[in-house]
Parts: structure tokens; C-alpha cells; sequence
């Protein structure tokens, strides 16, 4: 029993260490952003000696953090509303009929998934060219969707896979059209699938930074990630507790809708890797 | 009868796919198309096309004479070595550590330490600057405190380390996430197995290495190959650390191909790069789809 006390001490210091090292530039930051510029100089590690909110008020006023949140956030239902609803109609497809072009088109589409935004990126600028998407938030949006599509699918078919075919049958006898079917009986049982997806993509789409970086030029139509890139950069070489207070803003979103969803995020997380 | 059916199923497919598949393909995939197109020309992204010249494959040929480019996909290749090297052992010990460790808390464990991996790339690599600093930075603070100042050193912009450096910020975001599917994977290690191993005299690592480790082997191989693709697909961290510095000692084709098309106007070449960039991220995800199937088939 001896030993099995100070394996468990060891592990207790291994993990402890990890969280610390995970959680401590973190806190660090949050610190940080309620001191003045003169205590950052002087005290870089400790607690405030005095809390103030001033940063806050800067970034928020200075950097033009509402414009950007509002960008970010219609960015984000475009994107996600398109995404998730053509997912789901390919999802259901796959599932509904049995069609040998299925796993054919599965195929095309997980190619994709390999490609991810940040070696797209030239060859996306060329499009956006072509089509006139340069510089515009849907036409951005468009982009996120079509890049998020392939784990969608994959991520929904799983889901869309366990409602039982006979029941669809069972519809189509009463005399229910298939896209009846879809929306009355196959979208209601896979809700849990789709709040998984509506998740995981808000947070890729609203983390997202490179194509966001190549696709939008004007200042007022930035994103969140993009901006903060943008105005945390001149902060940084100006004022660190500035700087922090911006990148604490861009955190808390992220850190609540986490704290709120954290199971799904962990499931869809982990879904496409384990399944695939 | 029946074969009205089924075209009438068929009809409804397409209905149903299309859509998505027209997006996808238009924003997606005919990038890649363009992308091949350009790479052929001379265009420097702000002329319009038609005093644009073809020059066949001269981008090409120029590219295996750039150093820079050698040296940005060895950078690249650097990259995944240390992500082949490093995550997949720290993520599965973690993961170890989490689920053995008679700990009762292990969820407010798993939730803490995954914080990292949610985070924007932007925002971590933006933290880690201050954790770099040479000025008063984290991590030289922590070893001038512990009295290891030989080992203080300006972490990013040293050439012979920067790219070390930017590895561990890799590691720190990414490896929560592989932790992640380990644990979901140790879930369905059967401990009548383990225990029976126990019995039969099989230590505490050997228990792991004959047993768990065994059983969890797909994992293994889709943790490996997420980060060996992960290696040829980094940008956003070097963008914005190093941007590619100091004197190219972090350069990646994310980085350089940026570079040529934005900062030097050279559209053509950039885009024959993002060809090569494209062809090895398909050509290694190809082979470890190949790999992964046929390691599925024997086991």
C-alpha cells in the first residue's frame, strides 16, 4: 500500500503541474489587464494592488470592439445557418437511400476536410477575386461554410445514421414527402447532432483567422480574430495591459459558450477524430 | 413500379445534395483549380489578367532554385517531427494520468486542461509573446526566480531555438485536444483485461504497453496522423510570433507563400508554391487514409 501512496503524490504533482501550466498565462493575462501601465512596470506577476477598469473602457472604445463583434457575429449566423442546414440535408441523403454514389461523394468531400483554411489560402484569395467576395461579410460567411461543410456531414451522418430506416418508411407510406420526412421526422431526432455541430463551428468560425485576414481588406468590416490581430499589435508595442484587456475580451466569449457546452464541445471535438 | 421508385429516390437525392455540393465545390474545391491555373503565369495579383503573361512551368523551376523555399518546407517537416515526437506521447501519458490516478474529480480535470485547445490560435500566440519576452517575460522570470539564469535565453528571437519555441506553443494549445480522444479511447479498454494482466504479474507500465496500448492502437494512429498533417498546415502561430523570423529560422510555406503574394506582389510564384503545399498535405493525408485502413483490416 506504501507505494501506491507516493505514485499517487507523484501523479497528484504531474497533474497539478499541467493545470497550472495550462490555466497560468491565462490568469496571468486577466491579471494583467486590471493594472495601470505604471503597476504592470513594477508589478508584473502579482495581484492588483488596485483593480481598475480603465483598459476595459480603452479597448473597448478604442479598437472599435462592438463594430467587430457585430461583424464576427453576422459572419457567424450566415455561415452556421448555411453550413449546418446543407449538412444536414447531404447527412439525411447518405442515410435516407442507399445509393452507391454516396460514399463516392463522402470521398470528395473529406478530401476537403484535409485542406484546411490555412493552406487554402492563395487559391481562396483567387476565387474570392472572381466572384467579388473580396472584402464582404457574406461572402466571407460563404467561405467558412463551404470549408466547414465536410465535418458537418461526417459529424451529422453519424447521427443521422441511428434514426431507423423503417420509420422513414413507415412516413412515406402515410404519404409524407421526403422533404416532410426530413423536417418532421428526421430533424427533430437528431437535435443533440446538430447542437453538437452548431458548437463546434461556431467556435471554428468564430476563432477563425486566416482566411478572415485574406478575404476582408477594410478596417470597419474586420472580425474579432483579424481585428484584434489588428489593433492588439499596436497595443502591444504601446500599452501590455491595454493589449490584454483586448485579448480578455476576444477570451470571455470563447470561455463562456465552453463553460455553458463543454460536453458537447468535448463529444463533437473528439467525434469526427475517434470515428474517422 | 417499383423502378419509379427509385427514380423518383434518386431525383430527391440529388435534391437533397446538391445544394451542398455546389457550394463546396465552388468555394472549396474550384480554388484549387485557379490556384493550378495561376501558378502557370506570371500575374502579380493587381494587373488585370490580360497583360498577364503565361510562363509555363518557370515558377516551378524557379522554386526548386529558392533556398528559402527548402527551407521553409524543411521547417515545415521539422515541425512534424517534433509533433510526431512529442504530442502523441505527452497527450496519451496525460490522458493516462487523468484516468488512473484514482482522482474523483477527473472531469473539472479534463474541462481545465482543455481549456487551451479552445482558445484562438490568434490569442495564444499573442500570450505566448509575453511568456517569450525578453523584457521581463514569463518563462526568463520563472528561471532568473528558480536561479537557472544560464538558461535564460530570447526565445524567440534566437534562430538556433525560435522554432523549438513556436513548437511548444504548438504543443501546449494542441495536445489538451489529442488528450482528449485518448480518454474517450481508454473508456473502452476493458479493465477485465488490465486486471486480468494485474494477476498475471504484468506491472504498472507493462500493464499499459502489452495491454492498453494494444487496444487503443487506431487511436494511436489517428492521433499520429492529425499531427504529421497538423505539421504541413501551420500558419496562424508563426504568423503571428515570428512572421518567419529571425532571418527565416521559422519560415513555413504558410508563411512564405503569404509573404510572396502580399508582401512582394508575386501571385504566380506563390500560387505554384501553394500547389506544392497543397500536393503533400493530399499526398500524406492519402497515404495515412491507405495506412490507417489497412491496420484497421488487420486487427
Amino acid at each position: 500500500m506504501k507505494t501506491k501512496l507516493w505514485k499517487k503524490i507523484i501523479i497528484y504533482i504531474i497533474l497539478g503541474i499541467l493545470v497550472i501550466t495550462a490555466l497560468y498565462p491565462l490568469i496571468w493575462m486577466f491579471l494583467s489587464s486590471f493594472k495601470s501601465d505604471g503597476e504592470f512596470l513594477i508589478n508584473r506577476f502579482g495581484w492588483p494592488r488596485q483593480f481598475t477598469f480603465q483598459n476595459y473602457i480603452n479597448a473597448w472604445n478604442r479598437a472599435n470592439f462592438p463594430r467587430f463583434f457585430l461583424n464576427s457575429g453576422l459572419a457567424a449566423v450566415i455561415a452556421l445557418t448555411i453550413m449546418i442546414g446543407l449538412a444536414c440535408m447531404v447527412a439525411f441523403a447518405f442515410t435516407r437511400y442507399d445509393f452507391a454514389v454516396s460514399n463516392k461523394l463522402m470521398m470528395y468531400f473529406i478530401v476537403g476536410q484535409m485542406l484546411s483554411a490555412q493552406v487554402m489560402l492563395i487559391a481562396v484569395y483567387l476565387v474570392a477575386i472572381a466572384f467579388h467576395m473580396v472584402d464582404s461579410i457574406p461572402g466571407l460567411a460563404l467561405f467558412y461554410a463551404a470549408s466547414g461543410l465536410p465535418f458537418t456531414i461526417f459529424l451529422l451522418n453519424g447521427f443521422f445514421r441511428t434514426v431507423p430506416r423503417e420509420l422513414y418508411e413507415a412516413a412515406e407510406i402515410d404519404g409524407y414527402h421526403d422533404f416532410k420526412i426530413f423536417t418532421s421526422i428526421a430533424i427533430p431526432l437528431v437535435k443533440p447532432g446538430l447542437a453538437t455541430a452548431l458548437i463546434i463551428q461556431f467556435m471554428y468560425v468564430w476563432n477563425e483567422f486566416p482566411l478572415s485576414l485574406i478575404v476582408i481588406s477594410s478596417p470597419d468590416k474586420n472580425t474579432l480574430p483579424v481585428g484584434i490581430y489588428r489593433v492588439v499589435n499596436d497595443m502591444y508595442y504601446s500599452s501590455h495591459t491595454l493589449a490584454c484587456a483586448g485579448l480578455a475580451l476576444t477570451a470571455i466569449p470563447v470561455i463562456v459558450i465552453y463553460a455553458l457546452f463543454q460536453k458537447q464541445f468535448m463529444e463533437g471535438m473528439t467525434a469526427g477524430a475517434v470515428k474517422g | 413500379m417499383k423502378s419509379g421508385r427509385r427514380k423518383k429516390q434518386l431525383r430527391n437525392f440529388w435534391l437533397f445534395v446538391l445544394p451542398a455540393l455546389v457550394l463546396y465545390t465552388a468555394l472549396w474545391m474550384l480554388p484549387l483549380v485557379f490556384n493550378l491555373v495561376i501558378s502557370f503565369t506570371n500575374w502579380n495579383g493587381i494587373n488585370p489578367l490580360s497583360m498577364t503573361k503565361i510562363v509555363g512551368l518557370r515558377n516551378y523551376i524557379n522554386m526548386f532554385r529558392d533556398n528559402i523555399f527548402y527551407k521553409s518546407i524543411f521547417h515545415n517537416l521539422e515541425f512534424t517531427v517534433l509533433n510526431v515526437a512529442f504530442i502523441p506521447a505527452a497527450s496519451f501519458l496525460t490522458a493516462i494520468a487523468v484516468e488512473k490516478s484514482f482522482i474523483r474529480k477527473k472531469g473539472f480535470l479534463r474541462t481545465t486542461l482543455f481549456i487551451p485547445a479552445i482558445l484562438p490560435m490568434l490569442l495564444v500566440s499573442i500570450l505566448f509573446r509575453w511568456v517569450y519576452s525578453v523584457d521581463g517575460g514569463m518563462l526568463n522570470s520563472i528561471l532568473e526566480a528558480v536561479h537557472l539564469d544560464s538558461w535564460q535565453r530570447n526565445f524567440l528571437g534566437d534562430y538556433r531555438i525560435a522554432l523549438f519555441s513556436l513548437f511548444v506553443i504548438n504543443l501546449w494549445k494542441n495536445y489538451p485536444f489529442y488528450m482528449t480522444i485518448f480518454l474517450s479511447g481508454l473508456q473502452s479498454v476493458s479493465t477485465d483485461l488490465e486486471e486480468s494482466a494485474k494477476i498475471d504479474g504484468a506491472g504498472y507500465w507493462q500493464t499499459i504497453w502489452y495491454v492498453t496500448l494494444p487496444c487503443i492502437k487506431p487511436i494511436v494512429g489517428v492521433v499520429v496522423g492529425l499531427v504529421i498533417i497538423d505539421g504541413f498546415r501551420v500558419f496562424d502561430l508563426v504568423f503571428n510570433t515570428t512572421k518567419g523570423g529571425p532571418a527565416y529560422a521559422t519560415e513555413v510555406m504558410g508563411t512564405l507563400i503569404y509573404r510572396i503574394a502580399f508582401s512582394d506582389s508575386r501571385l504566380g510564384y506563390a500560387t505554384a508554391l501553394s500547389t506544392v503545399n497543397v500536393l503533400v498535405v493530399l499526398v500524406i493525408s492519402f497515404i495515412y487514409f491507405k495506412w490507417n485502413r489497412s491496420s484497421e483490416v488487420d486487427s
